[in-house]
Formats: C-alpha cells, structure tokens, sequence
C-alpha cells in the first residue's frame, strides 16, 4: 500500500490516542502541536521498518512514548506550585474519604479533566507511561508491548502510578 | 465497587503462561496492602478509576487535516534530507576544487593551504552531524526503557559536536587572519574591513555554538537526573 495513504490511516486511527497521550506529558498548547508533528515525522520514518511482529496501534504508541518520554527527559522542570507526591499522601492520611465524595469527584467534567492532567503531569516519568496507556483502555499485555517491559513490571508500575495519582488527586 | 470486579485486578487481562508468572502477578495485587508508601485506601483508587478512565477518553481534541499533515511531514523530511546532503555534497565539491586546485590549478599556496585544512575540518564535522542526525532518525526503533540512556548519549554527542565547533574557531582565528593577511597584502589592499568582517563572523559563531553548548548541558543535566531517578 502506497505510504501516503498508510501514514494516513494510522494517523486517523490513532489520532485520539496520540493528543490524549501528548496532553498526559505536556501542558503547553504550542508545544502540544509541535509534539504531534514530532510523532507524525518519526511514524512516517518508522513505516518501512514496521513488520506487523505487533499491532499498529502498540507500534504508534511506542513511537508516541519515545517522542514524550525524550520531550520530559530534556526538559528543565519548573518547581512544582502544587503539593508533591509524598506531601500529599501525609495529607491524605489523615482524612479518612472512602465513604464520602472525593474532592475529585466533587468537580465537574472539564474541572475533573484538568486536574486529572495536571496530577498525570507531575507523575514520574515511567509512571506517567504505564497511566496514560492504562487510562487509554490498554491491557497489562499492550502496555508490556508498548514499553517493551515484563507485565508484572507493568502491574507494579500501575498500582504505584495509580496510588501516587489517587494521593495527588485527593490533595486537590 | 466490589474488589474482585476493580479494574486494579487487571490481571484477568493478562495470559499467564506459567505457574512463576501467576504468582507473581497475584503478589502485584496485593501490594497495595503490603507496602508503607501504598497505605492508601484501595476502595478509593477503584471508585476514582473509573471515573477517571472515562473522563481521559472523553478529552475534547481538535481534529487534525490529514492532507495538511501530510504534506508537512513530507517537507520535514525533506528538509532534514537536503541539509545533511547539502553538507555532504558541500564537502565533498570543496575536497575536490581543493585537489583540483593543488594538481591542475594555478592556486597560491596561502589559498592551497587554507582550502585544504577547511575540507578536512569540514570531513571531520560532516561525520559527526550525520551520526548525530541519523541516530535521531533512528528514534522509534529505540526501546523505551531505553529511550533516556539514548537521550544522555545523544546529548553526549551533540555536546562533543559543539566542543569541536569552539576548537574550530580557535583554529580558525590564526588561519583566517594569516590567509587574508597573504592575500590582501599580496593584492596592496586595505586589512582592517576584512579582518573586521572575519573575525566579526567567527566572534558571532562562537557565541551561537556557546549558547547551544549552555543548552545541550542542562539538558544533560536533567536527563542524568531523571537516569537516576
């Protein structure tokens, strides 16, 4: 199949994917487009070597994790105005909230997807990956396949990105 | 929610090949209730799980134009491709009239000399962009858990690449202020505007190499720190 056509159908598939994916890591909307661009370039240079060993979406994904991950690594980080992982579970240890509303759920839709990204963005960078894959329906199988990891690995990364953002979410 | 249907028991999701793997698995599970930094109520993670995942897939995005896309990404491509040709074949022409110049050429020496040691430089220079350029390229066929490791060296080499630009300009300053002190006098012309516009260019290089130098080190810096993290 022509390349053109191809590149298209991927990027058409998986383009919710891949915008869901880049707002997990990057804030800024400039650098969002630019990050998406990024990954459609390397996609496009990445087609001739797919062999079809995996599925195009765990093939996008990876590309996707790649281009983010390398984003995060290299950027200097502004100090965090919102409370740390480890502060906020010190408050949260002392409000006892599994039988009431969460502050999370307290908040509309669009309020509750904000906070969701902003505590997805202060996440560690290898837990970032495995929440945003999981948060995207990806099974423990996919995500291995997209980080190239053991699926145990994949369990233990999710069940600590998951409490970590649980922690920060409740801190809100 | 009931434990047994939260979806932090995504282990039904996985095929379990042997017996070692179960296990492991099932111990994932329970490690929320193992471990100190996990103390959290689980029955909160699971009622908020949900939620969550459906409000992440619910995230309003704007449509992308596909042809639009396309014809970028083509133009990226392309413009990646031409410039590392243009150095390729850049060096190459100049290699050749350098040659050309010291068999066939009536080239004064000051000019032989000059040429010469620019295409070598230039040899040296274009190898290094082109590894640094190709290994970028090369990014999805990277491993993820790979993809900082891959990062610190590609830093690296970039770093390494703006070291050899700065040495260059030392080089450079002796070498074009002799040639053009050769040529200029051998010509009874004025120095000054000349030496001015050279050293001037050099000054100008130096400063741009050095502020992606302070760049590329605190990348570098913050990709260690995550290395280590």
């Amino acid at each position: 199949m022509n390349n053109n056509i191809l590149f298209s159908q991927w990027m058409t598939a998986h383009e919710k994917l891949l915008r869901h994916l880049i707002t997990g890591f990057e804030a800024n909307a400039a650098l969002q487009d630019e990050l998406f661009q990024d990954i459609a370039l390397n996609i496009w240079r990445a087609l001739p070597s797919f062999r079809q060993d995996s599925s195009v979406k765990t093939f996008v994904a990876r590309i996707a994790h790649n281009v983010l991950a390398t984003h995060v690594a290299k950027t200097v980080r502004t100090i965090k105005t919102e409370p740390n992982a480890t502060d906020a579970q010190q408050e949260h240890e002392s409000v006892h909230v599994s039988d009431q509303v969460t502050p999370y759920q307290a908040l509309d839709k669009t309020q509750r997807q904000q906070r969701l990204l902003q505590c997805i963005r202060q996440l560690k960078l290898n837990q970032q990956q495995v929440i945003t894959l999981a948060l995207e329906g990806m099974s423990y199988q996919e995500i291995s396949d997209v980080l190239v990891i053991s699926t145990n690995l994949v369990g233990v990364r999710l069940q600590r990105a998951k409490a970590a953002l649980t922690t920060l979410l409740e801190a809100g | 929610m009931n434990e047994e249907n939260s979806p932090l028991n995504e282990k039904s999701k996985v095929t379990l090949q042997t017996k070692h793997q179960a296990e492991s698995v099932l111990d994932i599970t329970s490690l929320p209730k193992q471990s100190d930094a996990a103390s959290l109520d689980t029955s909160v993670i699971d009622e908020q799980w949900a939620e969550m995942t459906q409000d992440w897939q619910s995230q309003p995005f704007i449509k992308t134009d596909m042809t639009a896309l396309i014809k970028q990404t083509k133009r990226r491509m392309l413009q990646a491709k031409a410039l590392l040709a243009f150095d390729v074949i850049g060096t190459f022409l100049l290699t050749l009239a350098v040659l050309y110049g010291s068999f066939y050429g009536d080239w004064d020496v000051a000019t032989l000399i000059y040429g010469g040691s620019a295409s070598i430089l230039s040899i040296i220079f274009v190898s290094f962009a082109a590894k640094i350029r190709l290994a970028s390229w090369r990014l999805f066929a990277v491993e993820p858990e790979n993809i900082i490791s891959t990062a610190i060296v590609g830093c690296k080499a970039s770093l390494q690449y703006i070291k050899l630009l700065k040495l260059s300009c030392y080089a450079l300053i002796p070498m074009m202020n002799w040639y053009l002190y050769e040529i200029v006098t051998s010509k009874g012309k004025s120095l000054l505007i000349p030496l001015l516009i050279a050293n001037g260019s050099i000054l100008v290089m130096y400063l741009i190499t050095h502020y992606y130098q302070v760049k590329r080190e605190q990348e570098l810096a913050q990709l260690n720190k995550m290395s280590s993290e």
